[in-house]
């Protein structure tokens, strides 16, 4: 290689390495404020309002961290604005670093905001580019509440609602990716639905109900929650108390499958959909059972299924929503059939339910 | 210009390799965007007739030297296609660009990252041995495919339900053929590398493995829709701008411990994808231009090269670049691939009635 080319190659690779890695315009961790979580809460003023931001406390080092007080783990801001960009803008103005949203976990909104208010939010995350939608929507009565609790066995930076939720311990899969809530708001047939996230004292929360973003949002019942979850196939661990003439039993780890199909006559709709599921028997594992008992178990449990489930269709019908997606569904089979909304939502559709529920085993105690 | 090669070069996976480098790049994230706005549902059922028309034409393709007037008709319609595909990846650059700036680097120039990219691009297409490009091709061609397949595999946990994957009950022809005419731009380099690929292999590929070649970039682009369609479903996809970006942004990966996210791995792959894709297409239209022209032909990347920058820095909208894709790029592309199988068939025609001269 002769000289002039060996340096114009030097030259090239070193132009590469400035231009190529972006190290000329990196912003250190530190120098950004991360977000954790954003809380919405109507204020008095119609068209405005509040802003509750989370920030993990970046002062915070490993050394330092078993000795700081949780309440200084997290701090927060607020602003009052007409949108949340409009917030951001706000909050970015009090703040001496740069706002990144790449790490938001939780957005709350209150159950007291009209739903055009949950729309404009999630669309405004969607359409930005700058949130990762990864996170976590969810109701709750006062956002900025939920937003502000720290567990005790929270760490910086992670975030103890994000991980409930994110858990495979829950009993059914909640509903609330924050990319799904958006895709579920601009899909005709499907009413978007949320978990309804309550304070438990000052350090802890309780996940569910179900919140349903229909033209009116409505709460679900827990037994109507369940039902859903029954109904949409997401029941991942639940758990249920059975009485039977043998005595009282704990039935656990119930998992299983919903099939559906829909069936139409002229203008009426009947869904037919086959619950099939299976749970472990956790109470007494000493206890002798006979092949009678576990018959007697295997019927009360699929009774109970089926009236959570049958709960949850009438309050469908009752609010006029379709948090299942059967609508949805049905379109994506042939899209010539028109989509209704409000009152008439639910004319002329009926529901047929088979529930199968099986004792796998007498428990887990060895 | 083409250097001698050498015979261990495999010609049955080069071709393969070489068209999937080539189809696949142009469908990586604006894909299938313009198919669901066009055919929604049931773009599914155009996948098929592409990869029907792939086989037709691998078929027809004559796989031995052509003389006079076939020979000119030939230089021609790699010519042309040679163009179209240059101005489709000008468009495919500005979308690259308008996205990784969106979503990965806000305040970086978009001069900043198209420049070291298109760089690299001209000087494998221009500087380096022709062999560098197809072993390149060979290298990361099957990387990426198993990278994708891998990718895919776990973006799977965010589809939801499995009936939007089949067509709707309700089918109309218009939309479909719509669709159809939409895959152009994406059929169009097919026929192209085939046959710019033809001369370099040491030895004649079975017929099999020529379909091989032809369809194989299909089941890709098929996945890439399966994955987004069944995330987003037919109503949700066409409000997003970039579909698999979208699709692959929110794969989540809580459980384990060392990788949270796949993002890295994604802009890699497709970056690393596109530049493939613009190194095949620069290098077979600079092939096809120097049988006219011969040292035209050799310095062909480096205008090509800055009209890309130029064009990515004039035209910033990538909704633009759509437009222009699907509203005058697309129709000229259908009507090129018509032009093409109608030469085929001729020289099917002309080659029965005459015996093959070599």
């Amino acid at each position: 290689m002769s000289r002039a080319r060996r340096i114009a190659n030097i030259v090239l690779l070193g132009l590469l390495l400035v231009g190529a890695s972006g190290c000329w315009d990196q912003i250190p961790v530190e120098w950004r404020a991360v977000i954790t979580a954003i809380g919405v809460d109507p204020t008095r003023h119609p068209g405005i309002d509040r802003y509750t931001f989370v920030f993990p406390n970046v002062s915070l080092t490993t050394g330092t961290l078993p000795t700081t007080p949780t309440n200084q783990e997290f701090y927060s801001i607020t602003a009052n604005a007409p949108s949340l960009m409009m917030a951001l803008r706000a909050v970015q103005a009090r703040q001496s670093r740069m706002l990144y949203l790449g790490q938001l976990r939780i957005l709350a909104l209150s159950t007291r905001l009209p739903v055009s208010v949950w729309q404009r939010t999630l669309n405004a995350t969607a359409d930005s580019g700058r949130f990762v939608l990864t996170l976590w929507t969810v109701a709750t009565p006062v956002a900025a509440n939920l937003v502000r609790i720290v567990s005790p066995t929270q760490m910086v930076p992670e975030f103890a609602l994000y991980r409930a939720l994110n858990s495979q311990s829950q009993p059914i899969i909640w509903p609330g990716r924050a990319w799904k809530v958006w895709v579920d708001t601009v899909t005709p047939g499907i009413s978007p639905s949320v978990a309804d996230v309550l304070p438990v004292g000052s350090d802890s929360f309780r996940l569910g109900p179900l919140y349903v973003l229909g033209a009116k949002p409505s709460i679900w019942s827990p037994e109507a929650t369940r039902g859903w979850a029954y109904l949409t196939g997401r029941v991942r661990r639940e758990g249920m108390r059975v009485a039977i003439p043998q005595g009282r039993f704990t039935l656990s780890f119930i998992r299983g499958k919903t099939s559906l199909s829909f069936h139409r006559v002229g203008s009426s709709v009947r869904v037919d959909s086959r619950l099939s599921y299976a749970g472990v028997i956790t109470t007494n594992a000493a206890m002798a059972h006979s092949e009678a008992m576990n018959d007697a178990l295997q019927r009360a449990a699929a009774r109970k299924i089926l009236r959570e489930a049958l709960i949850a269709w009438r309050t469908a019908l009752a609010t006029h929503t379709d948090p299942m997606g059967w609508h949805r569904d049905l379109h994506w089979t042939d899209s010539r059939i028109p989509i209704a909304a409000g009152a008439s939502l639910w004319r002329g559709w009926s529901l047929t339910l088979s529930v199968h529920f099986a004792v796998h085993d007498e428990g887990a105690l060895e | 210009m083409t250097p001698p090669l050498s015979s261990h070069r495999n010609p049955r996976l080069l071709l393969v390799w070489g068209t999937l480098a080539s189809v696949v790049s142009s469908g990586l994230f604006v894909w299938p965007l313009h198919l669901v706005q066009a055919s929604g549902q049931n773009g599914v059922l155009v996948l098929p007739m592409v990869m029907g028309w792939s086989v037709l034409v691998t078929l027809l393709s004559p796989w031995h030297a052509l003389g006079g007037l076939s020979a000119r008709i030939e230089g021609w319609l790699n010519v042309i296609a040679g163009i179209f595909s240059i101005i489709i990846d000008a468009l495919m650059l500005i979308e690259l660009s308008s996205m990784m700036q969106t979503f990965y680097y806000f305040a970086t120039p978009r001069w900043a990252f198209l420049m070291p990219l298109i760089a690299i691009i001209v000087w494998v297409a221009a500087v380096q041995p022709e062999a560098t490009l197809w072993r390149l091709v060979q290298l990361w061609a099957p990387i990426l495919a198993g990278g994708s397949v891998l990718v895919l595999a776990m973006a799977s946990t965010n589809v939801q339900r499995l009936r939007v994957l089949l067509p709707n009950q309700h089918i109309v022809i218009g939309p479909i053929i719509h669709g159809l005419f939409i895959l152009s731009y994406l059929e169009l380099p097919l026929g192209l590398v085939l046959r710019s690929i033809r001369p370099l292999l040491a030895e004649t590929p079975a017929v099999v493995w020529r379909m091989v070649a032809a369809v194989y970039p299909w089941p890709f682009l098929m996945m890439f829709y399966l994955i987004t369609m069944g995330t987003l479903g037919p109503a949700a996809l066409v409000h997003v701008r970039w579909p698999l970006v979208f699709t692959l942004n929110h794969v989540t990966l809580d459980s384990t411990f060392f990788l949270s996210r796949i993002g890295i791995v994604v802009v890699f792959g497709w970056t690393v994808g596109i530049a493939l894709g613009l190194m095949v297409h620069l290098r077979v239209f600079s092939m096809a231009l120097a049988r006219w022209w011969h040292p035209g032909g050799a310095l062909l990347p480096y205008p090509v090269g800055l009209l890309w920058i130029v064009t990515a820095l004039l035209i910033p909208s990538p909704t633009r670049a759509s437009m222009l894709l699907v509203n005058y790029l697309d129709p000229m592309a259908a009507g090129y691939l018509g032009l093409e199988l109608l030469c085929l068939v001729l020289w099917r025609v002309v080659g029965a009635q005459r015996p093959r001269s070599g």
